[in-house]
Order: C-alpha cells, then sequence, then structure tokens
C-alpha cells in the first residue's frame, strides 16, 4: 500500500469516525415529584372503609406538571440532521398517609395507576388511559401508612400534552378505603430522566 | 564542504539514473542493440553502490520497537481544538514511535489539566499520528454559550467541571526532531455530573405545579467530532 493511499485510508477513517454515532445525552436516575395533601383540601378521597372498585375515586387525579425546560421531548423527534428523544420512565408512586395517624392502606387489595389523554377518564385502558404502574397486596404484601406503587416502566413523556407537559396520573383501586371517614396524605412519584439528542 | 556533501550523493544518484546499468524493462527487451552496457559503463562510485542498496541504510523504523531513542526526547506542545479547548503541555519521547504529553489545558469555559498518548508507526515526510488524550477541567461557564432564562438555570450551568478523552488521528509535517506542525480530527467524549440541588432548582423553576421536584445528581454525557492544530518542538 503506498503512502497516498495509507493517507487517504486515513482521513475517511477519521471522517466517518467523527460523524457516527455522534450524541449529546442528560440523564437523571432519581427525579422525585412530591405533592402534599393530594387528596385535595378539604379532602375527597374516598374513606371510611368503603368499597373501591376501579370505577370508584380512591385518588383525585394528580397533574404533574413537567414544565417547559426544553430538555424533555416527547417520543422522537427531528430538528435538520439531529435527532432528539427523550423518556421520563416512572420507577415508583409512594403515597403516605398523613392524617389521621389511624389511617392506614390495609384494606386495599390492588391499585392500578393510569396514565391519561386527552381528558380521559380512564374507566376503562385505552389508547387514550395506559397503566403506568400497579400494586397487588398478595404479590407485593399488605400495606399499611405507605403504599408503594411501582412502575411497569412506562415514558410518562407519551402522556405529557400541553407547552408545560402536564401529565394527568389517575389512581384505580380495589379493596376498602382506609377507615377514617376523611384522610389526606402525600404522594411522592419517583422517575428517571433521559433526554438525548444524535447526529446524524 | 556541507554543500560539496550534498551534491556528491546527489550527482552520483543522478549518473546512477542515467546509466545504462539501471536498465529498464523495454531495454532488456530490445536485444537489437549491440553494445553491451556493461562493457561501456563505467564503475560505479562508492556513494552510487549505496543508492542501489538503500535497504542497508539504517532507518529509525528498523531499530527495534524497544530501543531507547536515541534523539531528542523532550519538548513541548502547543495546540488549539475543539471541544477540548487549548493546551500547553511537556512531551516525552522514550521511544521513536510513543510520545507522552502532560500540561494545562484551557477553553473559554476554564482551566483544566490533560494528558496523553501519541503513537507514530511510521515516520514520512508528512507524519501520520494517532492520539489518545484525556482531561479534566475544574470549572466549565457554559453561560458564555448559553443564556440563562433565570437564576437556577445560570446557578447549573455557571459551574460544572467535567471530564473528556479525546481519539484522534493527525498529521504532522516537520522534524520530528525539532519543530513540527499537526492537525489532528477524531472523536472526542464529554462527560459532567449536575449536582442534585442545582438540578431540584432549575426544574423547580421551570414546572408551575404546586409539587416540588428533588433530583439527585444528573449526568451529562457526548459524544461529539473533534478538530485541534499545533506545533511540537523537541528541545533535548
Amino acid at each position: 500500500m503506498t503512502k497516498n493511499a495509507i493517507v487517504q485510508k486515513a482521513w475517511i477513517l477519521l471522517a466517518s469516525t467523527a460523524l457516527a454515532g455522534c450524541y449529546a445525552e442528560i440523564e437523571d436516575s432519581s427525579v422525585s415529584y412530591s405533592q402534599t395533601n393530594v387528596c385535595g383540601t378539604p379532602s375527597v378521597c374516598t374513606g371510611n372503609g368503603m368499597p373501591l372498585s376501579l370505577s370508584s375515586v380512591f385518588i383525585p387525579p394528580v397533574n404533574v406538571n413537567l414544565g417547559d425546560s426544553g430538555v424533555l421531548t416527547s417520543s422522537e423527534s427531528k430538528q435538520g440532521p439531529i435527532t432528539f428523544n427523550g423518556s421520563l420512565i416512572l420507577n415508583k408512586v409512594t403515597i403516605t398517609v398523613k392524617t389521621p395517624e389511624t389511617g392506614d392502606f390495609s384494606g386495599i387489595r390492588s391499585v392500578d395507576l393510569r396514565a391519561a389523554l386527552n381528558n380521559d377518564n380512564c374507566s376503562q385502558i385505552s389508547p387514550n388511559c395506559k397503566s403506568v404502574a400497579s400494586y397487588d397486596s398478595t404479590r407485593d404484601g399488605p400495606a399499611t401508612r405507605t403504599l408503594v406503587i411501582n412502575g411497569v416502566g412506562a415514558n410518562l413523556l407519551d402522556f405529557a400534552s400541553g407547552n408545560n407537559k402536564t401529565v394527568t396520573i389517575i389512581t384505580k383501586a380495589t379493596g376498602n378505603a382506609p377507615a377514617p371517614v376523611s384522610w389526606n396524605g402525600n404522594i411522592d412519584m419517583n422517575t428517571a430522566i433521559k433526554a438525548r439528542g444524535s447526529f446524524p | 564542504m556541507r554543500l560539496l556533501c550534498l551534491l556528491v550523493p546527489l550527482l552520483a544518484t543522478e549518473a546512477v539514473a542515467q546509466s545504462p546499468l539501471v536498465s529498464s524493462p523495454t531495454d532488456a527487451a530490445t536485444p537489437s542493440q549491440t553494445t553491451p552496457p556493461v562493457e561501456t559503463a563505467p564503475p560505479p562510485a562508492p556513494a552510487a553502490a549505496a543508492a542501489i542498496e538503500p535497504a542497508q541504510v539504517p532507518t529509525i523504523e528498523q531499530e527495534p520497537w524497544y530501543s531507547l531513542h536515541k534523539g531528542r526526547k523532550f519538548g513541548v506542545q502547543l495546540d488549539l481544538g475543539g471541544p477540548d479547548g487549548g493546551g500547553l503541555t511537556a512531551l516525552f519521547r522514550p521511544y521513536w514511535w510513543l510520545r507522552v504529553n502532560a500540561g494545562l489545558a484551557y477553553n473559554i469555559m476554564g482551566v483544566g489539566i490533560r494528558g496523553g498518548l501519541t503513537a507514530i508507526p511510521v515516520r514520512w515526510v508528512v507524519t501520520p499520528s494517532l492520539n489518545f488524550d484525556l482531561g479534566h477541567y475544574f470549572n466549565g461557564d457554559f453561560t458564555k454559550f448559553v443564556t440563562p432564562s433565570n437564576d437556577a438555570e445560570r446557578a447549573l450551568l455557571q459551574d460544572t467541571a467535567y471530564d473528556f478523552w479525546s481519539a484522534q488521528i493527525g498529521l504532522e509535517f516537520g522534524s520530528q526532531e525539532g519543530f513540527a506542525f499537526y492537525v489532528k480530527g477524531g472523536i472526542a467524549h464529554l462527560s459532567a455530573t449536575l449536582p442534585g440541588t442545582e438540578v431540584s432548582a432549575y426544574m423547580n423553576s421551570k414546572g408551575t405545579t404546586s409539587g416540588t421536584v428533588t433530583a439527585a445528581d444528573a449526568h451529562f454525557s457526548a459524544l461529539l467530532p473533534c478538530f485541534s492544530l499545533g506545533f511540537t518542538y523537541f528541545i533535548f
């Protein structure tokens, strides 16, 4: 192989490696969104040990506003040769009874957390309503004052809408509501964020 | 005297090029030539004989790879490029094919340290090189490139330490024992850890909910094309 051929091949290798697979990404494995008084003031959560079904209101819808940070881009979008995509994976949701101290979730049999699109009421799973986390007392063990609902790996950005990327989470449950007539608590949603721009 | 030393081999080589002793295939294919070339050719000069057998001239590539370099071993390197920034580094060459560098790095965003290895597989007039560098910037003020929309974003972008490495192919022009200019290109990897407190403040400043966001440390990484140009000068 001649010197010119080696130099030429080196430049081709250089150009192709420089352009192949370039990216920039930001990742955070634990971003928690917390909201106090998840039942509202006054509380509208079902209590008094009432039986719960998937059609009843256990906890009112929680609207999570992700903000217009510009980092979180739902699904995949292209701007020129750069492809952007992002994900907001729900790791788990924790609901904790704060008041009264006698309240707990020991009567809850199952919980299905659903993300809604287009103001869907999530009475049924549909393209506008998907399950994003679940709890089963047989599988996960009985809950006390804290209810841990494990995520199923759903990308919440697929359900974000509006300029401020609002995600609506609707909680469906079976079993029996906490014993107190009125109760309130905090919700903590733990997520993993990844935003990536790649070229070409 | 030096001029004479240069001219003698040059003229001798010229004489060999014109001599019928070095016959072309065309010459061999024309038996009609009546005079045998051996008889008419003058005896070659000693310098010409050396030119005929270049394989006997020792070159640096023919030295064993493990032989310590006998020439200049220490020098300096100054370069400029992106996204690594510029650097002023000291050079050490233990073997003719290997250079080690270490020194200071600077770009508009901050200062840092860096080091690296350069391998030179062959030595030509234009010498190819394989380069690997890594370094750390102690602070990086990204607000010099990005206009923050609020104080939280400013805090996140203003003081970001980051690491980098780069792998580049280069071409070097000039003397490997003295002054050489080079251009390099390849890929660079940047990585940074963003403090969770600042990420939380940034996300809370962007959201408008009644809730609050608490974030762990975030990690930024990028794989980008890079280039640099600069020079090396071996002093002793």
